[in-house]
């Protein structure tokens, strides 16, 4: 991701793309909090499968309500941190460019135009 | 000289009638360490954001006044280039979490990344600042794995990293235990020392009267006091707003109501409680201070 955001991917794209990947697992956990607060409070939620669909509703408005009102702090957050500063970017980890990497891009973009000419010409 | 500086500042939310800022006159001078007190929706986030330049930059709405900060007004700036001179961190530390990266180091490496500072003094400047902070040991947890406590450490490195000439800080220790909150406190003080100005929004009164220089009670958007912490700490006008002030000066309050405190200075730190009441227990036999 960061050597795609070095070679021009605007970092908008990249950062909703890792943060997504991040933040699933932060939607379950805060899902099963929110669960554990309506069970105790008395929410049916291990009999018939109609109740436990039922009960699923209370679960999905704080969910959603309470991720878009975090979507407010989290943008002053990365603002905050320069996010969308005009400077050019610099990057805390390399990524070399081995001779290696420069190989297997060459053999793969053969490989693709190979796939195509043969889908073409072959069939 | 004036580093930040407030001129008749009014500011209204969008979609609300009463205004949360009324008439804000405010000056801080470089290097010093401001603390803003005042109950819940006095206007002291709104206050930390207009600092901040997020209002109105990002929260939109009318404001009305000057808002100042190293020579440069808010209103003819941009939010971008604003946030390299303040610096903000604010009370929920897990939204102020990017998201984007995976270790401690490369969180408080976010915002050098996205200003362009160079890799070596990136790599340079986050060290140090983790090992002022406390939080070295952290670097190569993930920041969502960590306390809300360490959380709030990493989102106030993160920001420290930066080198802002104003630190913004809205509730930097609402979720840290009495060490933590004074390891921070200290680390706040230091960077007072070297020159940075610090606003610092806290209800922990005690800890504002060891470490600050100066305080601002706010109450309904307005400025009700402002002064040095000794006086404006142990003033009447807060217990009759209903402010929360130190059980030190609750006692001694007491105790002057019953003729005992003898000073007419009341106290807010423990020192000056145990300092005052000496010769009172002095007198008592077999009580000892």
């Amino acid at each position: 991701m960061t050597d795609l955001t070095r070679r021009g991917l605007p970092p908008q794209f990249s950062y909703v793309l890792i943060s997504t990947l991040q933040i699933i697992p932060q939607m379950q956990a805060k899902a099963q909090t929110i669960l554990s607060a309506q069970r105790s409070r008395g929410l049916d939620t291990q009999s018939s499968f109609i109740k436990r669909v039922s009960s699923l509703i209370p679960l999905v408005g704080p969910l959603v309500f309470g991720s878009l009102v975090e979507v407010e702090e989290r943008a002053i957050a990365i603002e905050a941190r320069g996010f969308t500063s005009t400077h050019v970017k610099t990057f805390l980890h390399e990524v070399n460019d081995t001779s290696a990497d420069q190989a297997i891009r060459w053999v793969l973009i053969i490989i693709v135009v190979l796939t195509l000419v043969s889908r073409i010409w072959l069939s | 000289m004036a580093i930040v500086n407030l001129q008749n500042v009014t500011y209204t939310y969008p979609l609300t009638k009463t205004p949360a800022l009324q008439n804000i006159n405010m000056q801080v001078n470089e290097g010093e360490f401001v603390a803003v007190i005042g109950p819940n929706g006095a206007g002291k986030s709104t206050l930390c954001y207009t600092l901040a330049g997020f209002v109105p930059h990002f929260f939109k709405g009318v404001i009305t006044g000057t808002v100042e900060v190293v020579g440069q007004e808010s209103s003819k700036s941009n939010l971008h280039e604003w946030v390299l001179n303040v610096g903000l961190a604010f009370q929920n530390p897990f939204n102020q979490i990017s998201g984007a990266k995976y270790t401690v180091f490369d969180e408080i490496a976010f915002g050098l990344e996205n200003t362009g500072v160079p890799r070596e003094e990136m790599i340079s400047r986050v060290e140090d600042t983790m090992k002022l902070t406390g939080i070295s040991d952290l670097a190569d947890r993930s920041p969502y794995s960590l306390s809300g406590g360490q959380q709030q450490r990493v989102a106030l490195t993160s920001i420290l990293v930066m080198q802002p000439k104003v630190l913004v800080l809205d509730e930097p220790t609402s979720q840290m235990d009495p060490i933590g909150t004074r390891e921070v406190f200290g680390v706040i003080r230091t960077m007072a020392e070297k020159g940075m100005t610090v606003v610092l929004v806290e209800h922990k009164v005690e800890w504002i009267a060891n470490f600050a220089d100066r305080v601002i009670a706010i109450q309904d958007g307005q400025i009700l006091l402002d002064g040095k912490p000794g006086d404006v700490l142990t003033s009447d006008l807060l217990v009759e707003k209903g402010f929360g002030i130190s059980r030190y000066t609750s006692v001694a309050r007491r105790a002057k109501a019953l003729g005992l405190w003898k000073r007419e200075k009341l106290p807010v730190t423990l020192d000056e409680a145990v300092e005052g009441f000496d010769p009172i227990l002095q007198r008592e036999k077999g009580v000892k201070p």
